[in-house]
Order: structure tokens, then sequence, then C-alpha cells
């Protein structure tokens, strides 16, 4: 995947404004995933892109923010209940608890209006899949929602029908069981995404091409 | 051989109605009188000795034969894919599943599947926003896995075709009508021993759309549907002009109606026709890239290509060109100055410049060997960072 240094640029402010507590919460891993996530989107190119799972906004913000230093259109939409329950139940299962889990839409608007840009938030679960958003379509989306049971797998299943570039997922990682095995049952019975990027904890599936010999469209003669 | 009468019969009513392979003789018959070797149970592949095309013959138990249709499911298409091998589903490019979900978005789309496989296999199984999936005929077995997602099915033809073994894709396609497995097949009358069967409006539908729109010669044309897609369309216009459905999308794969063979000279001008109502109405018509419905066509001999310069007669073609290599003369000012190219500042981009610009686009965006020299020191000096200060795991 053609990693855009733009990204890392903006992940440098994320990370200034966070040790000047202007940006409220946390940036996972200290950005690296953001750097994947944003080079995923910009090789998408224009058109919207969600994610399910936002807390803080840090990744839906990092989004919005690359497609407007490449000049990209598109809108950035999140789906987040911030729902206590499904995220204690979450925090209880993980292996690695991080510390800061309680995010808000008012800390959500809080740190898109610090950097500019704008997330539509959804503010639902993300399965059954938002009636307001039935008839979107997007060209990237990236799951961090509920990491637990069928959930990633039942968000790619919402989202596989909806995107047609790029699906990134966060936590492919041992920690996250339930992400790997989603995962690896997308990979096993779903013949039209491959695995096409996967660094430190983020990894990203694309909308599989034709093989080579049927990727031609056919010739229309212009005589 | 063709061991009975209904065998040869059946053979000679698929293969040779208008041929008479004999010489004329006086009379008001011809007696044919073929022997070949008693073939043993099974099916067998042969040439048949009349026409000298291969054909397909079941020997069954009882001594019973049927010839001329095979079992094995596939297209009686020209399309070389289609005649080799008929997968329900081929990846179409993202670039244009991107650009057909964008165009169905917020749109009540209806998807009609013919069987075809130049096209039948770019079907959109796995994207949003289609409200409906119709089918046709004994198709059913083609898309079997998928049989869930259609809401309504047309069988449009007589009883004693229906019930027919041996159908062109369908082992027993009269066993799978009586299951029911669509909500709805459309069919000439509603039949008590088809479930799901429904009447077809056809005078409703007539007098709606086509009514005394096409006057002919002393009076006027009542009816005008020369195969299933023309009923399909004719419903779809049907239900929005009486305000069923709102229908506002229609997606058609799997349809060619190829002109190399008879039956499809016979259909296609019909379709074409209810097309043009359905854009008329405002309902757009989708077709995929290289479809060659609603696209002019070279005839070459053998096979039909899609050609451009036909979709503007007269500017485009003849061409200078054409008429040079034809040897024929031209005229004065033999410039061509008024070819039509693509008029990029329509809001909706022509279908061949949007396939170019998302291509190249695509190209440019994705080439990670542009930077490769530039962004891997800058993650690498990034992951260092990171390990020194124990953020990363």
């Amino acid at each position: 995947m053609k990693i855009y240094p733009e990204a890392f640029e903006i992940v440098k402010k994320f990370n200034k404004a966070l040790q000047d507590k202007e940006f409220e919460g946390r940036v996972a891993d200290k950005g690296i995933n953001l750097i994947f996530l944003m080079s995923m989107v910009a090789n998408a190119g224009d058109g919207d892109h969600i994610e399910i799972g936002t807390l803080f906004g840090a990744s839906a913000i990092a989004v919005a923010l690359i497609k407007k230093e490449l000049g990209l259109g598109g809108d950035v939409y999140a789906i987040d209940p911030y729902d206590e329950e499904t995220r204690s139940r979450n925090v209880k299962m993980m292996a690695d608890v991080p510390e800061l889990l309680s995010g808000s839409p008012q800390a959500l608007k809080k740190n898109a209006d610090l950097f500019g840009v704008k997330i539509k938030l959804i503010q639902k679960q993300s399965d059954p899949w938002p009636e307001e958003l039935k008839d979107n379509v997007f060209v990237s989306a990236y799951i961090d929602g509920d990491h637990l049971h069928d959930m990633p797998y039942r968000d790619f299943t919402n989202l596989s029908e909806r995107v047609s570039d790029y699906i990134g997922f966060d936590n492919y990682e041992e920690g996250y069981p339930d992400v790997l095995g989603g995962v690896s049952k997308i990979l096993r019975e779903n013949e039209d995404w491959v695995l096409f990027y996967k660094n430190a904890s983020f990894l990203a599936l694309r909308r599989r091409l034709p093989p080579r010999a049927d990727a031609e469209m056919a010739p229309i003669t212009a005589q | 051989m063709f061991a009975s009468a209904a065998a040869l019969r059946s053979h000679k009513g698929s293969k040779h109605q208008q041929a008479n392979p004999i010489a004329p003789q006086a009379g008001d018959h011809i007696d044919l009188n073929i022997r070949l070797p008693m073939y043993p149970e099974g099916e067998h592949d042969l040439i048949c000795p009349v026409c000298a095309n291969p054909t397909h013959m079941q020997v069954y138990k009882d001594g019973h034969v049927e010839v001329g249709q095979k079992s094995t499911k596939r297209p009686s298409s020209s399309n070389v894919l289609a005649r080799n091998v008929y997968p329900y589903h081929i990846r179409e490019h993202p670039i244009i599943i991107r650009e057909r979900m964008k165009q169905r978005q917020g749109k009540k789309t209806v998807v009609m599947l013919g069987t075809h496989g130049r096209s039948g296999p770019l079907a959109p199984w796995n994207e949003s926003g289609i409200d409906e999936w119709w089918g046709l005929n004994d198709s059913n077995v083609i898309f079997n896995e998928r049989m869930h997602l259609f809401t309504r099915w047309f069988q449009l033809h007589h009883r004693w075709r229906f019930t027919r073994r041996q159908t062109r894709y369908d082992n027993d396609h009269w066993k799978w009508l009586q299951k029911g497995e669509v909500p709805k097949i459309y069919m000439q009358r509603e039949f008590a021993d088809v479930p799901n069967s429904v009447k077809y409006p056809l005078r409703e539908v007539s007098e709606l759309l086509i009514g005394d729109k096409l006057p002919r010669g002393a009076g006027y044309v009542h009816q005008y549907y020369a195969s299933t897609f023309s009923y399909m369309l004719g419903l779809v216009l049907y239900e929005k002009l009486t305000g069923v459905n709102d229908w506002e999308r229609i997606e058609i794969y799997g349809c060619e109606l190829e002109q190399v063979e008879t039956e499809y000279f016979q259909q296609r001008p019909g379709m074409e026709w209810w097309l043009g109502q359905c854009a008329a109405h405002g309902i757009e018509v989708y077709f995929p890239h290289d479809t060659f419905i609603a696209f002019a066509q070279n005839v070459i001999p053998g096979r039909i290509e899609n050609y451009l310069g036909y979709m503007t007669y007269g500017y485009d073609s003849p061409s200078k060109a054409e008429a040079m290599a034809r040897g024929e003369q031209l005229g004065e000012d033999p410039i061509e100055e008024n070819l039509v190219g693509t008029w990029e500042d329509l809001p909706y981009k022509s279908f061949i410049s949007a396939v170019n610009k998302n291509i190249a686009d695509f190209v440019v965006r994705t080439n990670w060997t542009d930077d490769f020299e530039k962004t891997v020191p800058l993650l690498n000096e990034f992951l260092e960072t990171g390990e020194k200060d124990g953020q990363h795991n």
C-alpha cells in the first residue's frame, strides 16, 4: 500500500495536541495506525468514509485531515452509540485495558473543532445498520467498534456491500481474538475482498481486482 | 440412432425448422430414413446425420431416447466464456462498482438477470441499494446459491413448454415451479399447481403503455412483447405509473440478445422499444460496460462487436477512413470536422472517459513505488521513536 508522507505530519500534529493537552482523550499507539489508516483512505480517493467506533474521534479526524490535505472529496461519518454498557463489557474482556475509554459526542465535537474538520456522527449501534445510512455508499471504512464475539464480522458484513474500495480493521492482534477470528472468516468465506495490507495492529482489506486476463474492458471500436 | 419417431421429431423441431436437408419431392411430406448404430444407456454427444451439427442424446434404461437437449446447464450463447463455463459471479473492477453504487444511491432499483455469460456473472450480488431482484425461466439453477434474493420471477411461456423436462438449463423446471421458491411468479395466468403464480397484467400494461401510441395501417398495435424482458420492463413501467412502486432505476445483467442467433434478431427490437419507454418515463436503465443492448454494433461474419461510430451515425461513421478502405469516392472538402467527442462539461461523464479517468486516478493514487524511498525512512524513524518511548507494542 502506498504510504502517504502527509500522514506523518498529521500524526505529529495529533501528538503535539496531546502533549499540550488540547486534544481531549487519547490517540492509540501514539498514532502509528493512523498513518496506515490515512494512507488507506488516500488510496481510496474521492468519496465518503465511515468508521465504526469513534470514541474521542482521533481516527475520524485524521481521515478528515488527510482528505483536506490532499484535496480529496467526501464526508467522514462515524457510528458510535457512546453506550457505557457495551464499552465496559469490551473493557472487561480486554487483556490490555486502555486507560481512557470514556469518550463522548461532546469530546468528539471539541476535538474536531480543534482541527477544523467536521465529522458526521450517527449515535447508534452499528448493527442493525442505521436506517439513516441505508442508502449511503462509501469508498473506505474503518472497523474499531465492538471487538467481541461476531461483531467485527457483522460490522464487516454490513459495510462490505456499501464500501467500494477499502475496509480497515484496528486491533488485528492476539489480544483481540474475535477480531482475528472475524478477519479469518472473511478471508475464508468472502471472495470479493483480499488482505491488502497489515502493519502494527492495522489491517486493510481491499475489494479484489478482476484477474489480469479479465481486467481490460472489452474493446469498443471507434473506427 | 433416433430410437423413436418422437425423438427425431424433437430433434427436427429444434434444429431443422427451416432447413430442408434433401431435394424437394412431390407430395405434401418428406420421408427421412436414417440408420444409426444403437447407443447404450447414458448420455452421448453425437453429430446429427442430417445437419452435421453437434447434438446430444440421452438413452434411458427403458430404451426411451431424448435428443437435442443437454442436461448439463449452460447458456445457448455464442459467447466463448458462456459456452465453456458459466460462473455465476465474476468480479467487476472496483472502479466500476464504485461508480454504479454511486449512481444507484437513493434510487429505487430493480435488478433483472438474464443468463448470458458476457454480462450475467457481473451481477451486483454483494452491493447495497437494490430493492428487488427479478429472474426468468429456468435460470434458477444458475443462481442457485442466491435464489433467496429474488422477489419475482417471470415464466411467460405456455404450459406445454414450462412443463417439459430437460429445458435449457434445468432438468426439471416444472418441478421447481411447483416448489414456490420465489414469492411471486408471473405467468400467463394463475395456475393452481404453481403456488406463487400470478397472472401477468397483460391487458392493463398494454392499455396503459402501448395504448394508442403505436398506430399502424388502419389501426393500432396492441402488443409489442418480443421477449420476456419486454414483459418485465412493461411491469416496471406499469407499477411506476400506477403508483404501486416508484421505480427509478433498472439494472440489467446477462441480457445481450446478441444478434447472431435468429431468436435474438426477433427479440431485440421489442426490448429496445421498452427501454426507450423506461427512459422516457424517468427510469434510468443501467447496463455493464460492454453489453450489446442499447448500443450500436458492427456485424462481422459469425459475431458482432460494439461499434461506437454508429452511436452518432453520420457524424462519426461512415468515416473518411472507412470510405477510403472500401475504395469509395470522396466528395469535396474531405476533412472531417464534425466528429462528436465527449462533452466534458456535462455533470454526468461519458462512460468511456469515466473508465479512463478512474483507472488513471487509481494508478496514480495507489502506486506505492512513487514515494517508496521517501516514506520508508519516515516510517522507520517513526517506529524507532515509538519504540524508544515505549509506545508501540
